[in-house]
C-alpha cells in the first residue's frame, strides 16, 4: 500500500530557516499590535462538527476519548482563536499566531496531512472596506518579510453573489435553497436551472398538480386536507416535527408550486455576476453593469466594493496587476466577504478572508467583525528550495 | 504464511454460511464441514488447493482489506461501508443472487412535505431553527451514510449511532430520518416510515469478493482460475438449454443464421450430408424459437435438455483480476 505522508520532520537548516521565518513574521506583527497566541491543539470537536457538519469528519482528524469525549487535532488557528477571543469578552483584538495544523487529506493525495501555518486574525474593526485592505496589505508585507517576490494576487467578493440573491425576487425558500447551495456550484446550477422551468426534476406531475390544488385553498382549508389525506393513508403522526412544521412546509410547497418560474433573465443576471473575472480595476464596472441592465439595484453591496477598492489603492495596491473572480472562494465554507489569495505558479503561498458570520455561529452574542489570513511557510521555503 | 493455497473466508455460521455452501455445492465445489458442529473447520473439495477460514461474517471485510484472506463473501454494503478506500484493497468479483438488501433513507410517512434529499435538506435547516439542535439520523451505516448525504448536498444534520432496531429511531424521538438495509420493506411499513423517491443508497447482494493486497501466490492465482471456472460454468448453464435433433446438413445450414440471432451457439452438426445429430445451445427463453426454426425444416427427435454446467475457455473475471494485480 502506498503511504502518504503524515509530515515533515525538521532538524539542522531546515529547522533553523522555518523558525527564523516564523521570528520575523511574528516580531513584526507583533509591532503592529498582533497579540502572539498559541491555542491548544487539541480541540472539542463539538464546534467543528457545529460549524462544518459531519461531512468534517472526512476532513479532520476527529477521535474519541474516554475522559474528553469527541476531541480533534486542529485543521486550522481561525476557529481556536475566535472562540479565545469571545471568551475573552473583548470587543476588538488582534492576534497572531505560528504553528502546525492537521487536516485529512484525500486518499492519494501527496500532500502532507500535517503542515505549518502562520498567521493574523482581527476582530471588532468597524471599518470593513479599511480593514479588508489592511489585511491584505499586511499579508503582500508578510510575503515580503519571508522573502518571496512576484507573487500573483487573486480576490473576490462572496457578499456580492448574496447581494444579489437577495436583491432579486424570488420565493424565499429558492433563495434560502441558493444560498445554502452556494458552496457547491453544480447543484447551485442545477437549482437556477430548475427553478427557471428548465429541468423537470424534483417529482412527478401528479404531486406537482396536487401542491398546486392545495396552494389555492386558504389555510384552515389546507390543514383540514393534509389531516384527512393522512387519515385516508392510516398514517399516525411520528417523530420530533410537529404535524404544524409539517402543515406549513406543506402549504409554503403548495404555494411555491404556483409561483412563477425565474425568468430567463434573473438567472442569467446571477450566472453572469457568477462569471465575473477580470483584474480588479475592471471590475465594479463589469460588475455594475449588467446589474444596470436588469434593473437590479446592488447599492450597499456595490458602494462597500468601490470604497474597499480605494481603501486598497490608499495604500498603494496595484489594482490593474491583481486579479478578481466573483466565484473565488466559493469553496471555502466559512467566508463570507472579502476573500484573497496569493500565489505563485501553481503554488498556493498565502490567503485570507472576512468570516463575520462565522463568529454568531461560534457564540458571539452581538455581531462582531472578524478578518484574518495565513501563510505556508513550508511552500514558501520549497520554492526556494531551502527545504 | 508459507503456503501458496488460496484462502477463503467462510461465515462460521448462519443463513450467510448456508447460501454459500449451498451456491458453491451448485457449481460443483462442495464445503463439508468438520463432525463437531461447533468446531470451526472444514475442507473443500472440487478445487484443490483452497484453504477454509471460518470467520464471523462481520469480520471478512476486514480480513480481506487485510489480505489476510484471498478471497470471502459478504454483502457490498458491507464492504463499502467497513472499509475505507476500498475499492483500492477490495475486488468485487460477481454478484451472486442472494443476500439481497436495499441501503436506503426513510423519513416518517407523514412527512408528506418531504418526498426527495432536497426537501430533507430544507426541512434540516428548518429543523435546526425550530428545535435548537440539528436533524438527526439514526443507522449502523455511518460512512455510507455521511457518503450519500454529502453527495446530495445535505450538510446540515448529525448522524446518531444505532445500536438496536434503527427503524424504531423516529417514533420513539432518538432520531427523525433513518439509513437502514432493507429487504421487503415491510419493517418500515410497520414502522410508518417511507423511503425518499432518490433516497436510495445502494442495492446490495452478495458478491464474491478477492482482496487486492493479499500476497497471491502462483498457487492461488492458479486456484482462484479454476475456482471461477466452476462458478461461471454453472452461471452459464443457469441460463441455458441443449437443443438436440437429428436433421440433414443442407437443411441446418439455412437456418444457421437465424440460430445465432435467436443466441444460439451450434456446439455439433451433423457428419456429412446425411442426416445426422445436431447439438445446439441457447439460452432457454429462445427454446420455443429453436425449436419452431429446427422443426420448419425437417428436423425430427427434437429433444430439449439443461446442462450442469457450460464450461468456456478463459474466465474474463479472472483474466481481469490477474491484470489489476500486475
Amino acid at each position: 500500500m502506498p503511504s502518504e505522508a503524515t509530515g515533515r520532520d525538521y532538524v539542522g537548516e531546515a529547522l533553523a530557516r522555518v523558525e527564523r521565518m516564523t521570528r520575523t513574521i511574528t516580531a513584526a506583527l507583533a509591532e503592529r499590535g498582533f497579540q502572539p497566541v498559541e491555542p491548544a491543539i487539541m480541540q472539542p470537536a463539538d464546534i467543528l462538527l457545529e460549524l462544518y457538519g459531519e461531512d468534517i469528519r472526512r476532513r479532520a482528524f476527529i477521535f474519541q476519548d474516554e475522559t474528553h469525549g469527541e476531541l480533534c487535532l486542529r485543521p486550522d488557528y481561525t476557529a481556536p482563536v475566535a472562540r479565545h477571543f469571545l471568551a475573552s469578552g473583548a470587543t476588538h483584538a488582534r492576534f497572531a499566531y505560528a504553528g502546525p495544523v492537521f487536516r485529512r487529506m484525500a486518499s492519494g493525495d501527496p500532500r502532507p496531512a500535517q503542515f505549518l501555518q502562520i498567521g493574523m486574525e482581527s476582530y471588532g474593526d468597524p471599518d470593513l472596506a479599511g480593514a479588508d485592505a489592511a489585511m491584505f496589505d499586511l499579508t503582500a508585507r508578510a510575503l515580503d518579510w519571508a522573502g518571496v517576490r512576484g507573487a500573483r494576487a487573486m480576490t473576490g467578493d462572496l457578499g456580492i453573489a448574496f447581494a444579489v440573491l437577495d436583491a432579486v425576487t424570488m420565493p424565499e425558500s429558492w433563495r434560502q435553497r441558493l444560498k445554502r447551495h452556494f458552496w457547491r456550484p453544480r447543484r447551485f446550477r442545477e437549482l437556477l436551472h430548475g427553478f427557471v422551468g428548465e429541468n423537470d426534476a424534483d417529482g412527478d406531475a401528479g404531486r406537482i398538480a396536487f401542491l398546486k390544488a392545495i396552494g389555492s385553498l386558504g389555510e384552515a382549508q389546507a390543514r383540514d386536507a393534509i389531516e384527512e389525506m393522512l387519515a385516508m393513508a392510516d398514517t399516525p403522526h411520528i417523530g420530533a416535527r410537529s404535524p404544524e412544521a409539517i402543515a406549513r412546509r406543506f402549504l409554503a410547497q403548495a404555494r411555491d408550486a404556483q409561483a412563477h418560474p425565474m425568468s430567463a433573465e434573473v438567472a442569467a443576471l446571477i450566472e453572469s455576476i457568477l462569471a465575473v473575472r477580470c483584474p480588479l480595476d475592471q471590475a465594479l464596472d463589469r460588475l455594475t453593469e449588467p446589474c444596470r441592465a436588469a434593473g437590479v439595484r446592488l447599492d450597499a453591496a456595490l458602494t462597500r466594493f468601490e470604497r474597499r477598492l480605494q481603501a486598497l489603492a490608499g495604500r498603494g495596491v496595484d489594482l490593474s496587476a491583481t486579479g478578481f473572480d466573483a466565484a473565488f472562494g466559493r469553496n471555502l465554507e466559512y467566508y463570507d466577504g472579502f476573500v484573497f489569495e496569493f500565489t505563485q505558479g501553481e503554488a498556493r503561498l498565502a490567503g485570507g478572508g472576512r468570516y463575520d458570520r462565522m463568529m454568531s455561529a461560534l457564540g458571539a452574542t452581538s455581531a462582531v467583525t472578524a478578518i484574518g489570513a495565513a501563510l505556508r511557510p513550508e511552500i514558501i521555503l520549497s520554492l526556494e528550495g531551502a527545504i | 504464511m508459507t503456503t501458496d493455497k488460496l484462502r477463503l473466508g467462510l461465515p462460521s455460521k448462519g443463513r450467510l454460511q448456508e447460501q454459500m455452501i449451498e451456491f458453491f455445492a451448485e457449481a460443483g465445489i462442495k464445503i463439508v464441514k468438520a463432525r463437531n458442529e461447533r468446531q470451526y473447520a472444514g475442507s473443500l473439495q472440487g478445487v484443490p488447493g483452497v484453504e477454509l477460514v471460518f470467520l464471523q461474517a462481520g469480520e471478512i471485510p476486514r480480513e480481506l482489506a487485510r489480505g489476510e484472506i484471498h478471497l470471502g463473501v459478504t454483502g457490498e454494503d458491507l464492504i463499502r461501508e467497513r472499509i475505507s478506500d476500498w475499492a483500492r484493497k477490495v475486488a468485487l468479483l460477481k454478484p451472486l443472487g442472494f443476500g439481497h438488501a436495499d441501503l436506503i433513507v426513510a423519513v416518517p410517512k407523514c412527512w408528506v412535505d418531504v418526498a426527495t434529499m432536497a426537501d430533507l435538506d430544507d426541512v434540516a435547516a428548518a429543523f435546526r431553527a425550530d428545535h435548537g439542535h440539528p436533524l438527526r439520523v439514526a443507522t449502523k451505516y455511518l460512512n455510507s451514510a455521511r457518503l450519500f448525504f454529502q453527495e446530495k448536498g445535505v450538510a446540515d444534520y448529525r448522524l446518531v449511532e444505532s445500536q438496536g432496531a434503527t427503524e424504531g429511531a423516529p417514533a420513539t424521538e432518538t432520531a427523525e430520518v433513518i439509513v437502514d438495509i432493507t429487504s421487503s420493506g415491510e419493517t418500515l411499513r410497520a414502522n410508518h416510515l417511507k423511503v425518499l423517491e432518490d433516497g436510495l443508497i445502494l442495492r446490495s447482494q452478495a458478491q464474491l469478493c478477492a482482496s487486492l493486497v493479499a500476497a497471491w501466490g502462483p498457487g492461488a492465482r492458479a486456484a482462484l482460475g479454476l475456482f471461477l471456472r466452476q462458478i461461471e460454468a454453472r452461471e452459464r448453464a443457469r441460463e441455458a438449454a441443449v437443443v438436440r435433433a437429428l436433421i440433414d446438413r443442407r437443411s441446418l445450414e439455412t437456418v444457421e443464421a437465424a440460430l445465432a440471432a435467436a443466441g444460439a451457439v451450434l456446439g455439433q452438426r451433423p457428419a456429412a450430408t446425411s442426416i445426422g445429430l445436431a447439438a445446439i445451445r441457447c439460452p432457454r427463453a429462445a427454446v420455443a424459437e429453436v425449436v419452431a426454426l429446427l422443426s420448419d425444416c425437417g428436423a425430427r427427435g427434437i429433444e430439449v435438455t439443461r446442462p450442469d454446467m457450460v464450461f468456456e475457455a478463459e474466465s474474463e473475471t479472472h483474466r481481469a483480476f490477474i491484470a489489476r494485480l500486475g
